[in-house]
């Protein structure tokens, strides 16, 4: 049993197995940071065949699953003793905007960013953007994720990067933008940095975003 | 004939003829009006519109009086909420109730079955769902309280009288006044669709079409029956030309290999016998499902429309054109957010792309919900010059449903078979056969709002 086997498994999404493996590895010592470092290098593989048309959402909410139980078994370890808790990436604030209580699609970006070791903090669905703003005042998150389902709560997301714009926080947060009626074009007409076409597309997204941000 | 009712013979045969693939003048557009006239008038909010289908008519009618060129429209007007109201029925947010009164409802996700009761279900899925899951959904519909339970349904036939109905009158007279119709006559839901979408929710039927699909596939074959009766029971008689509408939610989701087991065999055995009694089957493949193209050419020529509402329509094309007719090419984001030119410039793209292709219909790719009404302006006229095949229509005779056909493998099931209640008659005096001929009846009558009150 290894750290690559453990990977593998969670890259073919052998859930069973793959618990197994992670409680085999903290018995055996093996350092918490590296289990973690396996699992992530697994979820990689799977945002990998996601992005090559082998994987679906279906997959993808397997894999983020099996990410969460994990997590449960590796979080008391992690926290004990010496342990340096794992750094994160980087901060998310993410939200189904004003109108619309959507959350399917928002709850798998939460997943898929968690488990690439983004911090993510989830104001849920149907979210004013005044309360939006408080709450970027309150995180100072890096990016702030924004998502609709309908073609009629597009305005949530239009109103919410205006709010943000209008309160003078615009420069301290990146702004991402997804959906199923969110485009490449209407992302930039609104005015946000970056768009996640689909489930997975919004970590490299988020990555690029964070690099920008620290060469700005 | 009236000019009125020929001009909507022209479009239905126009539609016909483009489901046919078959060759015709130009290429139809059809509406997905939805709420959208509400927005469009712009006196009553969203929540009037879901009590009240006065409120409704009156929308549609502002609406129709300004654009009367669709060749048909696939909506149906109806305000459920009183009725959903009556059976207490927690399962969507209705503008209003749980939501802003100017926002849309909306289908949250939310599970109303455990994995372990799978087997329940597969026993007998009907009592499964009016048992079990009713009364977890609509508060109304207890299981110890009778009184209650017959009022909500009481309340639930007269109110559902009422809304056919005015509904029946309001299409009678904009098909005089407008010549236009309602395409789709009834629904029918892929097993998977409705054990994903009712029972399970999204988030955990996902994960059980990777984790338990045998189950999933158990479940699924048992709903078989039902579903297709229920969808038959709902086709109302003597339409010229009876179009089945499906709308897919899972299948964008899954892979080719998931879809392959648990999704596509049912999908394919309900249209089989569909289309062999004579019907069209109209499928809403939500989202984007390239991933599935090749697997649909293996539907029956010229019976079936696949409409699309992200999957890329040059792929779409390149593997059913010439087999099954393509809906969609107009995003519902270019109507809302883009401006005429736009809209202009999306038809010039699409109408490339299908110029030699009878099977093909101009619609939305989801519900207008918040069009511009200077981009349903520019749509119609971009329509006016790029749409034209240059071909001849013939007009279309109605369409003979077989009903017996292609059901051989299907049980009639009724609710409740004579055979199994015959003993509780005890010695019968008279005919029982005309005592069972009524009750069977009844049985089947009942079948379309039996499903309804499920399905709340």
């Amino acid at each position: 049993m290894s750290l690559e086997t453990l990977t593998d498994k969670i890259i073919d999404l052998e859930l069973e197995e793959v618990l197994v493996e992670v409680k085999k590895l903290i018995a055996n010592q093996v350092e918490p940071l590296e289990i973690l470092a396996a699992c992530r290098a697994g979820m990689e593989g799977v945002g990998k065949r996601f992005e090559s048309g082998e994987y679906y959402v279906a997959d993808l909410m397997l894999a983020g699953n099996i990410f969460q139980e994990v997590m449960q078994i590796l979080n008391p370890v992690l926290n004990e003793g010496d342990n340096v808790q794992a750094k994160s990436t980087g901060k998310v604030l993410i939200a189904t905007v004003r109108d619309d209580i959507h959350d399917i699609g928002k709850n798998l970006v939460k997943s898929m960013l968690a488990a690439n070791g983004f911090e993510v903090i989830d104001l849920g669905v149907n979210v004013d953007p005044v309360v939006i703003c408080q709450e970027i005042k309150r995180h100072n998150p890096d990016i702030l994720a924004l998502s609709c389902l309908l073609t009629s709560t597009l305005e949530g997301i239009e109103d919410t990067i205006a709010e943000v714009t209008k309160q003078g926080l615009r420069e301290k947060v990146k702004i991402i933008v997804g959906g199923a009626p969110v485009t490449a074009k209407l992302a930039a007409d609104f005015g946000a940095d970056a768009y996640g076409a689909d489930a997975y597309a919004a970590v490299p997204q988020c990555q690029a975003l964070l690099e920008g941000k620290s060469r700005d | 004939m009236t000019d009125t009712a020929v001009l909507l013979k022209e479009r239905t045969s126009r539609i016909r003829a483009a489901i046919a693939l078959q060759e015709h003048d130009k290429v139809p557009i059809v509406g997905n009006l939805g709420f959208w006239p509400v927005k469009y008038q712009n006196k009553y909010t969203m929540q009037e519109a879901f009590y009240d289908i006065d409120v409704m008519g009156e929308s549609y009618e502002f609406a129709l009086k300004r654009w009367n060129q669709w060749d048909a429209l696939t909506t149906s007007v109806t305000s459920r909420a009183p009725l959903l109201d009556a059976m207490g029925s927690m399962r969507y947010i209705i503008p209003g109730r749980e939501i802003s009164p100017y926002s849309d409802y909306q289908h949250p996700d939310q599970s109303f079955m455990e994995a372990s009761e799978y087997d329940e279900l597969i026993k007998d899925p009907v009592r499964f769902q009016a048992n079990v899951i009713l009364p977890r959904v609509c508060k109304r519909i207890a299981k110890n309280d009778l009184y209650e339970t017959i009022k909500a349904i009481a309340k639930v036939i007269t109110y559902s009288r009422q809304l056919q109905e005015k509904s029946s009158m309001y299409w009678q007279e904009w098909a005089q006044k407008y010549a236009v119709s309602p395409l789709m006559c009834s629904v029918f839901i892929v097993p998977v669709d409705a054990i994903i979408d009712h029972y399970r929710g999204f988030n955990q039927g996902l994960l059980d079409v990777k984790l338990r699909p045998e189950k999933l596939i158990e479940a699924a074959e048992a709903l078989m029956d039902h579903l297709v009766n229920s969808a038959i029971a709902g086709i109302p008689p003597g339409l010229d030309y009876p179009v089945l509408y499906n709308p897919q939610h899972v299948s964008p989701f899954i892979s080719p290999k998931d879809y392959e087991k648990v999704y596509w065999p049912f999908y394919k055995r309900m249209v089989d016998v569909f289309t062999e009694r004579g019907h069209t089957v109209w499928t809403v493949f939500e989202g984007a499902q390239d991933q599935h193209l090749e697997k649909l050419q293996e539907l029956p020529r010229g019976k079936c429309v696949a409409h699309f509402e992200k999957t890329d329509l040059e792929r779409a094309k390149k593997f059913l054109g010439g087999r099954i007719c393509i809906a969609g090419g107009m995003p519902t984001s270019i109507l809302a957010k883009g401006s005429p030119q736009d809209v202009e410039e999306q038809v010039a793209k699409v109408m490339k792309l299908f110029a030699d292709e009878p099977g093909f219909i101009m619609c939305a790719d989801g519900g207008l919900n918040a069009a511009k009404p200077e981009n349903i302006d520019a749509w119609f006229k971009a329509m006016d010059k790029y749409g034209h095949l240059g071909g001849k229509l013939q007009l279309l005779e109605q369409v003979e449903i077989q009903q017996a056909a292609a059901m051989d493998g299907v049980k009639q099931r009724l609710i409740t078979p004579w055979d199994a209640v015959r003993d509780d008659f005890g010695e019968i005096k008279g005919d029982e056969e005309i005592i069972k001929r009524y009750w069977e009846q009844l049985e089947i009558e009942v079948l379309g709002l039996v499903n309804m009150i499920l399905q709340a």
